[in-house]
């Protein structure tokens, strides 16, 4: 390209030349020719040939004028110079050759190219060393900027590209121009600073993610302190096991409250196990105190299973409440909370409560004694002579103090009910007697406003109901006195009746029972409803000022029949009348023997008794009450006096322990030294407490037939006077718990070597209605149902000589099926695997000391099916 | 009262026997007389090593502190009554002199025990 375009260049500046040459060499021809054709004519015209030849010789002196010719006007030749062998090709022209205006000749001069030719060569010399030089300059120039142009770029490139393996940003390659390489390279430099730009984010990116990964672990850390803070300030212990059930962290309150001494017991890592055991081997836990074994055993078994918090007492005399939860991952976070204060507290109300609840017992009990006084001396004054002034003042004291009464009976009974302090009772309750007890309270009064009172117990209604009878009693009475106070014209009826219908359910089978008492009163307005069962309120003030009350019986009416299980619910039309029911589930029970008090009662009529006590309102009420049964009373306030009386022609003498002068059993002791083998029974009547055990021995000593603790329950007092007087009254065999008492419809037998077993037994029985034999052993036991066909026996298992096994075996060999005792074994060793060896000897039934009654009495009830079979069996 | 006395055991006592005071307060005192002679009865028939006559005691002394609520005498009785059986002489003279212990305790604690304040 380049020699072409030198060549080009060159041949283009050489045809210049030689055109310019050419054209010079064409005027110098013309101005020759000019120039000499006139120099010619004169001579030509004169034909002075010397002239000619000298002119000739003079232009031929001109190097470049090659030949010469000069023609005549024939075209003759005249003359011709030459210096060349050849005219050919040499540039020619021809002039005419003028004189005076006539052509003559003409001159023709060839002009020689020597001198082109050699201008030509030299340029062409020229032109060749140029063109060498300007070759030999681009090629310099080419490698130079070849050098400069690619290699450098390249080099830096190269560099470039080798420090972009290394790490860390890159310069960039430093090459700015505008052709491939620059592009390439800024292409590259693009891609470098791209990547460098990536790196630079990766970069970022790790550094950014470094200091997340600083900054969590700082949270973390943070994080971990701040719950250990936690764990550390909490005031209850904790404790945290892992799944396997080791301890992964306590708090040192854990410590603190749990191992005040003895800290090393817990470690980080030790199981539950190890550490509660080594806990219950230091004694820190009371209630594993003796039974370690099987209180740890109970503890793991919680600790696994853990079921709400519970209360363990520590050596060191704190409480802990401990709670225990299983985590999701199976391990189990434990608090410790330290309730000691709290226990503390409890106790301390608990005994507040208790001073109040006496204060209260005390306080009423204060009221109550001048209470029984101004009662027993105002029916006292109505039964002597009276004007109608005084008849009215002294029966205005009675209504006022049984008005006093009854309000400090609710009152205490409130205080009670408010406080949970009432408990209800279990007895065996008559319902016939419970109704007819109520309507006695009630009867008078009804009979007075002339309104009808009935009661009506429905069909299926168990006749006998476990329950308090006290308490139905007065829950009854509450509803019926309000109904009869309500009511002025038209009836009360209190009706109990079974809710659903059904034959009279056996013993033990549950039934709820409504009981209601409707009046044809005055009503209740419906939006005084709610307020009914509220403490001290009626239905209005007025109403109170009508009617009076304190406004308490519905309100403990309410209390008594929710401790019942039932809810108190009232209907009420103004003017109509309202009716109270409610609803409760009572379990069937055998009726109390009813009959054994009348007969005990029918035994004390026209008996007389001798009452020594220095206080006149005790001897008041208890004349009161003999009266009641039907005996003549003689009371006397001083001892010496009562032992100026016939004494030997009273059936008991009943005597206060506690008297001024003389205590009971020193006038005990001088009425048997006066009367002797005359003395009557002797009853001692005395306060809680008076009565020490050790004089106890004494006043058995004496030959008192029985004591009597202040105030005497009127069942209690019936049943020993009753026992005292009725019948042989100067033989103590009714003392005698081995002698038989004939009671109840079952024969019973009861063997047992023990001679406190045979005492409970029988109480236990007689509290049911049964009467028992006693005997001491086996062998007696035999004698005894060989002696007289009995209904049960009950046989000790454990007796010295012969045990309860081997006398059951005898008896059945003794005696005919017919005659054959039901035989219930009685054993401290409550072992279920032992009863069927019990059964297996031909025991029928099984009873675990200490008796159960309920289990002893469906024992009996079961003998009486078996004798009911055994007699019918023997019948046919 | 007393931590030597289970109340809820005597209350249950009082009530089965029908609630009446004389008669509880009769079987205490019954107690307060009898324990004595069969701690008697035990010690002279571990004089003579009598295990059997031991036996028999010491279960009639568990029946009756279980009656009364005498928990640790009834424990101890027991105890007693297992070791007998078990003719372990060594133990029972051992368990003997606990008894005894436990047996004074709880007559003491039964003196002040009145059936009106267990109500």
């Amino acid at each position: 390209m380049v020699l072409l375009s030198i060549a080009a260049v060159f041949g283009v500046v050489e045809w210049i030349a030689a055109d310019r040459a050419s054209t010079a060499m064409a005027a110098k021809l013309e101005r020759v020719l000019a120039t000499q054709s006139s120099v010619l004519a004169d001579p030509l015209w004169n034909l002075a040939r010397e002239q000619i030849d000298l002119t000739a010789t003079a232009i031929m002196l001109d190097r470049d004028v090659a030949e010469l010719r000069v023609r005549d006007e024939d075209d003759k030749l005249v003359l011709s110079q030459s210096r060349v062998n050849s005219t050919d090709g040499l540039r020619n022209n021809k002039v005419e050759i003028a004189f005076e205006g006539e052509a003559i000749g003409t001159l023709e001069i060839f002009l020689s190219n020597e001198r082109l030719i050699a201008e030509r060569s030299e340029r062409l010399t020229v032109a060749a060393v140029l063109a060498g030089v300007l070759l030999l300059a681009v090629m310099v120039a080419v490698l130079i900027s070849n050098r400069l142009v690619v290699g450098r770029p390249l080099e830096r490139l190269l560099v470039g590209i080798q420090a972009s393996e290394t790490d860390g940003p890159r310069e960039p390659v430093d090459w700015q121009t505008r052709d491939e390489l620059g592009e390439v390279i800024a292409a590259f430099n693009r891609m470098t600073a791209e990547r460098d730009e990536h790196e630079r984010g990766l970069e970022a990116a790790r550094a950014d993610l470094e200091v997340r990964v600083q900054e969590r672990t700082r949270d973390l850390a943070k994080a971990s302190t701040q719950l250990t803070e936690a764990i550390e300030s909490m005031t209850d212990g904790f404790m945290l096991f892992d799944a396997n059930d080791q301890l992964v962290i306590h708090n040192s309150t854990y410590v603190e409250k749990m191992y005040p001494k003895t800290a090393d017991l817990v470690k980080i890592g030790d199981s539950f196990e190890k550490i509660i055991g080594e806990t219950v081997a230091a004694g820190l836990v009371v209630d594993a105190v003796g039974q370690e074994e099987d209180w740890l055993k109970r503890r793991i078994a919680s600790h696994e299973n853990p079921r709400g918090a519970y209360v363990q007492k520590r050596a060191n005399g704190t409480w802990l409440r401990i709670n225990e939860r299983k985590t999701e991952d199976g391990g189990t976070v434990a608090t410790f909370t330290d309730i000691t204060e709290l226990q503390e507290a409890r106790e301390e109300a608990e005994a507040a409560n208790e001073a109040k609840s006496s204060f209260l017992a005390t306080m009423s009990h204060e009221i109550r004694t001048p209470l029984n006084g101004i009662m027993g001396m105002s029916t006292l004054l109505r039964g002597t002579e009276l004007n109608d002034e005084q008849r009215d003042f002294s029966e205005t004291i009675a209504t006022a103090a049984d008005t006093l009464l009854m309000i400090i009976n609710d009152i205490l009974d409130f205080s009670k009910v408010e406080a949970g302090a009432l408990e209800l009772e279990n007895h065996p309750v008559d319902v016939s007697e419970l109704v007819e007890q109520a309507l006695d309270l009630v009867v008078s009064k009804a009979g007075d406003q002339g309104i009808e009172l009935a009661s009506r117990v429905g069909p299926g209604v168990p006749d006998g109901i476990l329950g308090d009878p006290t308490r139905l009693k007065q829950i009854l009475m509450n509803l019926l006195n309000n109904a009869v106070k309500f009511t002025e014209v038209g009836e009360v009826v209190l009706t109990i009746e079974r809710t659903e219908t059904g034959e009279s359910p056996s013993v033990g089978t549950v039934v709820p029972v409504r009981f209601s008492v409707r009046d044809t009163g005055i009503g209740i307005p419906a939006d005084r409803m709610n307020r009914l069962f509220k403490s001290f309120s009626q239905v209005d003030a007025s109403t109170t000022r009508k009617y009076g009350g304190t406004g308490l019986g519905l309100a403990i009416t309410k209390r008594l029949v929710e401790l019942m299980g039932g809810d108190i619910r009232v209907e009420s039309e103004v003017g109509r009348g309202a009716e109270f029911s409610f609803e409760i589930e009572v379990e069937a029970a055998p009726v109390p023997d009813r009959k054994k008090r009348e007969d005990r009662i029918r035994n004390l009529k026209a008996k007389r008794a001798l009452i020594v006590d220095d206080n006149r309102t005790n001897r008041l009420i208890l004349q009161e009450k003999l009266k009641e049964w039907g005996m003549f009373a003689e009371t006397y306030g001083e001892p010496e006096q009562a032992l100026t009386a016939e004494l030997s022609t009273f059936d008991v003498l009943i005597l206060d322990y506690k008297m001024p002068t003389m205590t009971g059993a020193d006038l005990a002791i001088a009425i048997k030294s006066k009367t002797g083998a005359k003395t009557p029974p002797m009853v001692l009547f005395s306060s809680v407490g008076q009565v020490e055990s050790s004089l106890r021995n004494e006043i058995e000593k004496i030959g008192f037939d029985g004591v009597l603790t202040k105030p005497a329950k009127s069942g209690h007092l019936l049943d020993l006077l009753s026992r005292v007087v009725a019948g042989d009254t100067k033989t103590e065999t009714t003392r005698s718990a081995s002698t038989p008492v004939v009671q109840g419809d079952l024969e019973i037998h009861l063997v047992d070597d023990n001679r406190i077993n045979r005492k409970v037994g029988s109480k236990i029985l007689a509290a049911n209605g049964f009467a028992a034999d006693l005997v001491a052993s086996g062998k007696e036991a035999i004698e005894a149902v060989k002696a007289k066909p009995y209904d049960v026996v009950l046989m000790d298992i454990e007796m010295p000589e012969m045990d309860g096994l081997t006398a059951t075996g005898l008896i059945h060999d003794a005696l005919d099926v017919a005659q054959r005792p039901y035989i219930v074994a009685l054993t401290a060793n409550a072992m279920a695997s032992e009863r069927d060896t019990y059964l297996r000897s031909g025991m029928d039934d099984y009873l675990s000391k200490p008796i159960d009654v309920e289990a002893l009495i469906r024992a009996l009830a079961t003998a009486r099916t078996f004798r009911a079979k055994r007699q019918s069996g023997a019948a046919t | 009262m007393s931590d030597l006395l289970d109340l809820d055991a005597l209350k249950r006592l009082l009530d089965v026997i029908g609630g009446e005071a004389e008669d509880f307060d009769e079987l205490r005192d019954e107690f307060i007389e009898t324990s004595p002679d069969l701690i008697e009865t035990l010690q002279q028939a571990a004089a003579h090593t009598d295990l059997d006559a031991m036996r028999v005691a010491s279960h009639s002394l568990k029946g009756n502190a279980r009656d009364f609520g005498a928990t640790a005498l009834a424990e101890l009785s027991a105890a007693l009554e297992t070791a007998c059986k078990s003719g372990d002489v060594d133990g029972a003279i051992q368990l003997l002199s606990q008894v005894t212990e436990a047996e004074k305790a709880a007559r003491h604690a039964l003196l002040s025990i009145e059936a009106s304040n267990l109500g």
